[in-house]
């Protein structure tokens, strides 16, 4: 692994990490007392500042440091929740995405100065809300004091080496702290000259306890490296054992002072720094006399342990509250229970995926229509089942690609807030089907129209408190976002309970922009669908939220894009809904194959609702206009082969009309033959064709032969305007 | 033998950054998300040091650390070199978890090379 990629993970953890933040922060807003959520918006800090320190990230670690000092305090509950906060802390959020997003786009990673202003401003606006507050960015001076006070060389022995002493105290094994370790440790940052272990604290074997040390060393030590550097090796052990470190050719008094302190007697201590060339008779001369009794020693050495051990009742005080706290935690734990059972993987390599199980569909397809052929009974057998087990394969597959939608309607949440505050506007959000599953691929090109759409609802849609008072509605608006699936399709629709779409002022600017002609008269659908027409805006004034007439046409084009629809319901002074009606997947469908002349299409099956099969006396003379009676219904239908005018009147052929469904719409379909139901994997035809009318898309047959995808909702619109171009005709 | 290490951190780039530093200096690394999946994954493989986040989701690292040195059942693991990752906010936790027995500590944020001292201090590859 790269660290390319460990940066990729760290940009993804951090926008993750800052979508939760945001959810938890407009929670917050709403529950002011939510411990959860402040858990959930201070470990997103934390947790940022941790990963992008190991990058080295400093503007993103100061960032998130005072941050994450506020968010302390918070969790302390040192202060209260208000809206200011919140405001601020979403203002931060936005602040750190810009970072991430800055560090991802540079490999030099520099912030400019008026990031870092801005940076700070928020920083000072978050202090705001909590007077008598004072944070401060972090001082990075005078973190390590040094304490090396230079020997002089008044008085030093002549050892050219460095002198460790260490004893451990019993609980360092422990504390998992292996002794050896940090002597090997050591021998890697110098040489280590002489080691002396001194075992005289190890009692008899019947009172040996295996889990406790009584073994102290005096090292003898060659190296460049400072005290404090030496020092720094035994950090970690620092509070388990008594260390002593002496620099080479050091005073005799520092040798003095460490006989003393050692629980050993002077006259083994003296012995082991002999016959370790540590320091000679002569030099230690006058120590003799000095050394106190070794009871007083180990008195000091009991103190020191009776203080810690009070220490430790301390301890005990802190894990008594911990378990008070820990009901808090529970619902986030559930949470994270769930979310432990997902797997993170790769998109690339589920597109990989899909592709395989989509070439192997289509040569299950060749292998079946080759055992037919030619096959025993067995074969066939044999490749039916196969042919079953694929569809599983490929259902189980596609179903991988499937993500719930409610993840992007988090998004949407922040939006609604930030643009009703804007524009002094009361709404109410709610989602409904947020666990609703689609292709992830859908879900990402579907984001953008949504967006659009609801700011669309909030700034036209629904009115300010005092506008909906006058007009006899509840201050608070209400904005509904609804997802559910229906007959293959999902549908999402976005509501309002605003004014409704003006049809009177969309005509006028229609005519206005030569969209309509003065003179015809127009249906509702008709009039509601110029709003998609690219140049057509109603908005009084242009706002920087929408007004500017793109938008809508691009919405359309967006949604026409993934084989969706949309339609505009609305009712003036009752409310607007727009329904979006899009595919599951985008890869691979349940087809149903049919010939029109002696080519083969595919018609999604999803949208086939049944099949009549006409006999040439019932043949509906061109006379009859384009549509049928269907048990007393009137349908609409095309006959294929006029509208790919296939030449085939030679041929006489029984012809069959299929009744699609899209939406609301039905038609019918006249084709030549039903093939039946067939395993279709989409291949898009590439950007000549992309205005090729009725078609969608292409697949490959078994034969290897293509056969082409119609696109039903453009037939069936066609059909419905061939139908009204006839009762015009009457 | 290369030795093994443990890192159990909620953060997945931390993990990996972690994990590449020490796999370049000739260590076996296993990851583990929060402190419930270092225990399940403790069962399976012999590790020679942890490395444990204190602030986590699911199990935080003090009740891992006590878990380890407490519950019988992980009683290979009682002389287990730990070294915890905690912010300068988290002095309490600190005296918390080297009650609980773990004395090794790192101040987040840090960078890989110091983890890597840390490391080599308790246990050499």
């Amino acid at each position: 692994m790269k660290l390319d990629a460990v940066k990729q993970t760290f940009i993804v953890e951090c926008s993750e990490l800052l979508g939760d933040m945001e959810s938890a922060l407009l929670v917050l807003e709403k529950n002011p007392k939510d411990n959860n959520s402040i858990n959930a918006v201070f470990r997103a800090a934390h947790t940022i500042k941790g990963s992008s320190g190991m990058f080295g990230y400093s503007g993103i670690v100061e960032f998130t440091h005072v941050m994450e000092n506020f968010l302390e305090k918070l969790r302390q509950g040192k202060f209260e929740v208000n809206s200011d906060m919140i405001a601020a802390l979403l203002g931060c959020g936005d602040h750190l995405s810009k970072l991430v997003s800055l560090f991802t786009n540079s490999d030099n990673y520099k912030i400019d100065d008026a990031t870092v202003m801005r940076g700070n401003q928020l920083l000072e606006s978050l202090t705001k809300t909590q007077p008598g507050m004072e944070l401060k960015m972090p001082d990075k001076k005078a973190v390590v004091t040094s304490n090396n006070t230079q020997s002089q060389e008044r008085n030093g022995v002549s050892n050219p080496y460095w002198h460790i002493s260490l004893r451990f105290k019993k609980d360092v094994l422990r504390h998992g702290l292996d002794p050896a370790s940090f002597i090997n440790y050591l021998a890697e940052k110098g040489e280590i000259v002489n080691v002396a272990t001194i075992a005289d604290a190890v009692p008899d074997l019947e009172k040996l306890d295996a889990e406790e040390c009584f073994l102290g060393f005096e090292i003898s030590f060659k190296s460049e490296s400072s005290l404090d550097e030496i020092a720094n090796i035994f950090e970690f052990i620092a509070d388990d054992a008594y260390i002593t470190i002496i620099e080479p050719c050091g005073e005799v008094e520092k040798y003095q002072e460490l006989i003393t302190h050692l629980p050993e007697s002077t006259e083994r201590m003296f012995e082991v720094f002999s016959e370790m060339n540590v320091v000679t008779k002569s030099e230690l001369g006058e120590l003799t006399q000095k050394k106190s009794s070794p009871e007083e020693s180990k008195v000091v050495v009991a103190e020191k342990i009776t203080k810690e051990g009070s220490m430790d009742d301390s301890h005990e005080e802190f894990f008594s509250k911990r378990e008070e706290q820990t009901p808090d935690e529970k619902a986030s734990r559930t949470v994270a229970d769930t979310a432990a059972k997902f797997i993170r993987i790769e998109a690339q390599k589920l597109d990989n995926l899909i592709n395989l199980v989509g070439e192997l569909v289509i040569n299950v397809a060749k292998v079946r229509q080759l055992s037919e052929i030619n096959g025993d009974k067995e074969i066939i057998e044999a490749s039916l089942t196969m042919g079953r087990l694929v569809e599983e394969v490929r259902d189980s597959a596609m179903n991988i690609r499937m993500v719930q939608i409610g993840e992007s309607f988090k998004k949407f949440e922040r939006v609604v807030r930030d643009l009703s505050r804007q524009m002094g506007k009361q709404i109410d959000f709610k989602v409904i089907g947020a666990e609703t599953e689609l292709d992830k691929t859908v879900v990402e090109k579907i984001n953008d129209p949504l967006m659009h759409l609801i700011r669309n609802s909030i700034d036209h849609g629904i009115g300010t408190p005092e506008e909906r008072q006058k007009r006899g509605k509840k201050p608070v608006g209400t904005l509904e976002v609804n997802a559910f699936h229906d007959t293959g399709n999902i549908v999402i629709e976005i509501s309002d309970d605003g004014e409704g779409l003006n049809k009177e002022k969309i005509l006028k600017k229609a005519i206005e922009a030569k969209l309509a002609r003065p003179s015809t008269s127009y249906t509702d659908d008709e009039i509601f669908s110029f709003i998609f027409e690219p140049g057509l805006s109603t908005a009084e004034k242009i706002t920087d939220v929408s007004g500017r007439g793109v938008g809508m046409d691009v919405v359309r084009r967006n949604i026409e894009a993934l084989r969706g629809t949309i339609d505009i319901k609305s009712e003036a002074g009752v409310g607007t809904t727009m329904r979006i009606s899009l595919p599951l997947t985008l890869a691979i469908i349940d087809g149903f194959l049919v010939e029109i002349g002696s080519v083969a299409y595919v018609i999604p099956l999803d949208m086939v609702l049944e099949c009549i099969n006409i006999s040439e006396e019932d043949e509906i003379s061109k006379e009859t206009g384009n549509f049928v009676n269907l048990r007393g219904e009137v349908l609409p239908y095309l006959r294929m082969r006029d509208f790919f005018n296939v030449d085939l009147t030679n041929k006489k052929i029984q012809d069959n009309i299929i009744v699609v469904r899209y939406g609301v719409h039905k038609a019918g379909l006249l084709v030549d033959r039903l093939i039946g139901e067939y395993q279709t994997v989409i291949k898009p035809l590439g950007k000549i064709f992309e205005n090729l009318h009725g078609i969608s898309g292409a697949t490959i047959l078994g034969d290897g032969n293509v056969a082409l995808i119609l696109d039903i909702p453009k037939l069936i619109k066609h059909a419905a305007e061939l139908e009204n171009v006839d009762m015009k005709k009457e | 033998m290369n030795k093994t290490v443990m890192i159990i951190d909620d953060s997945a780039s931390i993990r990996q950054v972690v994990g590449l530093t020490l796999r370049d200096s000739g260590y076996t690394v296993v990851e583990a998300s929060d402190g419930q999946d270092a225990l399940n994954k403790l069962k399976g493989d012999k590790i020679h040091l942890i490395i444990c986040d204190v602030n986590m989701p699911n199990m935080d690292g003090i009740t891992f650390v006590k878990n380890i040195k407490s519950d019988p059942q992980y009683g290979n693991y009682k002389f287990t070199p730990i070294i915890m990752l905690t912010t300068e906010s988290e002095e309490a936790k600190k005296m918390e978890g080297q009650a609980a027995g773990a004395k090794a500590w790192i101040v987040k944020p840090f960078l890989p090379e110091k983890l890597l001292v840390a490391v080599q201090k308790l246990s050499l590859p």
